[in-house]
């Protein structure tokens, strides 16, 4: 082999991202992104990834042509998945193939975790107050089970029965986490206490 | 006494009568003095510093008849007081304060601030703090007699006040003048009156003139009898008849200086108002060579008040809590960005170099800093944290709101965006980070906390129920090291603002006053004025 040849066989490194992990009951499926980078901002459409559940491949899906909005070259795929048929949280892994011989790449892989709930009974609403004002885009967190307040400082969750800690989060307030059950629909109502602005000279306009 | 202490004093009656009033402009060289000087100019007081300091002590040293130079090195006046959001914490139960039915009095005031409970305030000279204490109605009073105009709104009770005493200046009138414009600079109306005030009243002030040495009879004994300065590549002299006073600003910028305090304040952090205002210790170092002391060292690293800050406007060079240079700020050329302002700490992680994270994002207390500056595991670097790196992805972005293009971010350096984490890290590369950080740490470490999102608490480091992940491309890193503020100590001086030697002996005609003055931990523009104006008027009145 000579050294030109050498110079044309360069291995180029590959990176990976995992996104849109969604929250499963368990026993759904459900999908998630996963894209590809090359580090010399080779195409990568039509290069297989698969998910891992430890060694064992359990999905797999094929690189598109496009890339992934606002990226430079970022090549994606959407995979299917079942969840589990018990709730918690799961370690996975994606894995991208490298075996182009004319496009030589490292294979990557790259961990995730998918958060499986039990299957929702019931509906939680929510609203959220702060001295009898409704507070909008607060997010509701029920363990992994989110939502945002609506204009009228509203949010339904749905939930398996059960006891959670209820946590409202909204820059610039606080409120105390409270304990609630779940055993059919339910109100709860949180007044949230504004949380002044720790920089004496601080004048926000953003 | 020898032939040259007699020289010198009958040099210094002739100063003094000519100095009174108006300026003597010397032209050519005069008078040898003690150590053989050819003064180019002479003025009854000398001030070195044109901000929220000098300025008050140069009206008041013209008020009492004193002739008064000022010499500042930056382009125009005003110092950090410039970029102040012009909050003055004076009480002890002014006008306005009484508008309010605020009842308070000087009693009250040095209560509050010598007080036990709050570290801004338990290790603070009390001799200084019950003067300014004293002072603070007149200082009030003397601030509306030079134009300054207040919002008659009170703020507070806050810092160790235990009544609302903060009322802010109105800004400057014409935002090409603001130096930061659109982002209530309202120190900028403190400053502006002040200067238009003390040229009205005869100060003279000498822009773009920097002080290189303060001039003692000999190095560290006798009389101080004026300044060196720097100018257009020349170097004068100044004689101050009656003294010079350092309004210099304080410390925090230079390096090497805020380092004898604090070992971990290495060159990563920047200062707050840079780069309008260097915080250089060029008064406390000039000062220091003649034999000048420090004071009250302690209040330095008493982890209280803004001496250390958040980046609040990250993905830029300058992004200290309030202050964002516009695009028509005179300053946007230097400082090439506005910043990301963070408006939900849950929507960013932090890193060291190294792809790591340090602490809880949301929490805003020192212990914060405390493990942003701790060993980072650079073996080349044992002080200083090293840069820290705010990672975000694009619903971060997009829930903040932000344009992650220039001019909102500096991507020479300040900021960087990629396809993957691990690609993130690669492309990161400041004069502060020493080394590529890891991609596969990196990725790790937002892997880990995205599995605390997951299950809604943070393992690590307890963040407040973690609530965004960090998954979708494109991906960011913005500068997020922490930034320096307040100079909270400096040189010692008495309550009359005379500097102390290390021997605890008065340095004739040397004073002191603002944040290169030791031993008041008071966070602001109030202690400034109030010793400033103290200052003016000790080295009017001196006749020694």
């Amino acid at each position: 082999m000579t050294a030109d040849t050498l110079e044309k066989v360069t291995v180029h490194q590959t990176s990976l991202a995992v996104w849109d992990i969604p929250t499963p009951a368990a026993g759904e499926r459900f999908s998630i992104k996963v894209g590809a980078k090359s580090s010399a901002d080779c195409a990568l459409g039509a290069r297989r990834v698969e998910v891992l559940d430890g060694e064992s491949v359990v999905a797999a899906g094929q690189l598109g042509d496009a890339p992934w909005p606002d990226t430079d070259g970022l090549f994606w795929a959407e995979v299917e998945l079942q969840a589990p048929d018990t709730p918690g949280l799961v370690a996975l892994s994606v894995r991208f193939h490298a075996a182009d011989p004319d496009q030589p790449h490292e294979g990557a892989s790259a961990s995730f975790n998918v958060s499986i709930i039990a299957k929702p009974e019931h509906t939680l609403t929510v609203k959220v107050i702060a001295g009898g004002v409704p507070i909008e885009d607060a997010i509701v967190r029920l363990g992994p089970i989110r939502a945002s307040t609506d204009a009228s400082g509203r949010a339904a969750v749905k939930l398996a029965k059960g006891r959670y800690e209820l946590v409202v989060w909204k820059s610039g307030y606080d409120a105390p986490v409270t304990p609630i059950a779940i055993e059919t629909d339910a109100f709860a109502q949180i007044d949230v206490r504004a949380v002044p602005q720790a920089d004496p000279d601080a004048v926000w306009t953003a | 006494m020898t032939k040259q202490d007699f020289n010198r004093r009958s040099f210094l009656t002739k100063g003094a009568a000519a100095g009174t009033g108006a300026v003597a402009l010397a032209g050519a060289a005069t008078e040898a003095g003690a150590q053989g000087i050819n003064w180019d100019q002479t003025a009854d007081v000398v001030i070195i510093g044109a901000g929220v300091s000098g300025l008050p002590a140069a009206i008041t040293a013209r008020e009492l008849g004193a002739s008064v130079i000022i010499v500042e090195e930056n382009y125009d006046i005003g110092g950090r007081g410039m970029l102040s959001g012009g909050r003055v914490q004076l009480g002890g139960g002014h006008a306005l304060q009484q508008k309010f039915n605020i009842k308070d009095n000087a009693d009250q005031v040095f209560l509050d601030w010598v007080s036990a409970d709050d570290a801004e305030s338990r290790f603070s000279d009390r001799d200084l703090v019950r003067v300014f204490a004293d002072e603070n109605v007149s200082t009030y009073h003397f601030l509306l007699d030079n134009g300054v105009e207040f919002i008659e709104k009170p703020i507070g009770p806050v810092d160790a006040s235990s009544l609302p005493r903060i009322f802010v200046t109105k800004e400057w009138h014409i935002p090409a003048e603001v130096v930061a414009p659109h982002r209530n600079r309202n120190g900028s109306g403190l400053v502006r009156r002040l200067a238009e005030s003390a040229r009205k009243k005869g100060a003279q002030i000498l822009l773009k003139h920097k002080m290189t040495r303060i001039i003692r009879e000999q190095p560290t004994s006798g009389r101080v009898l004026g300044i060196e300065v720097q100018a257009d590549g020349k170097t004068s002299n100044i004689r101050a008849t009656k003294g010079v006073i350092i309004a210099t600003g304080g410390h925090t910028g230079n390096v090497n200086f805020r380092r004898m305090f604090d070992p971990r304040l290495t060159e990563e952090y920047q200062q707050a108002c840079q780069p309008y205002v260097y915080q250089n210790a060029a008064g406390e170092i000039a000062a220091m060579n003649i034999g000048a002391s420090l004071w009250a060292t302690a209040i330095q690293t008493s982890e209280s008040g803004a001496a250390i800050t958040k980046t609040r406007h990250i993905g830029c060079r300058w992004g200290y809590a309030s202050l964002v240079y516009e695009i028509d700020s005179q300053m946007f050329p230097q400082a090439k960005a506005t910043g990301l302002t963070v408006k939900d700490w849950q929507d960013i992680i932090m890193v060291n170099q190294f792809g790591k994270r340090f602490w809880d994002e949301g929490d805003e207390s020192y212990k914060f800093f405390n493990a942003a500056m701790a060993y980072s595991g650079d073996k080349n670097k044992l002080n200083g944290g090293g840069p820290i790196w705010a990672i975000f992805d694009a619903d971060g972005a997009a829930r903040e709101k932000w344009n992650t293009k220039p001019p909102n971010v500096d991507p020479d350096g300040w900021f960087y965006s990629a396809d993957t984490l691990a690609e993130l890290a690669g492309r990161i590369k400041s004069q502060y980070q020493k080394q590529p950080m890891p991609g596969a740490a990196l990725t790790e470490t937002v892997a880990r906390y995205n599995s605390f999102v997951a299950e809604g608490v943070d393992k690590d480091f307890k963040k407040k129920t973690p609530m965004h992940k960090i998954e979708k491309p494109p991906f960011y890193a913005a500068w997020a090291t922490p930034i320096l503020h307040d100079t909270l100590t400096g040189l010692r001086t008495n309550t009359s603002t005379e500097v102390i030697d290390m021997h605890g002996e008065v340095i004739p005609n040397l004073y002191c006053a603002g944040e290169s003055q030791g031993g008041f931990a008071q966070h602001g523009l109030a202690r400034c004025l109030v010793f400033g104006r103290i200052a003016g008027r000790t080295a009017a009145k001196n006749t020694a």
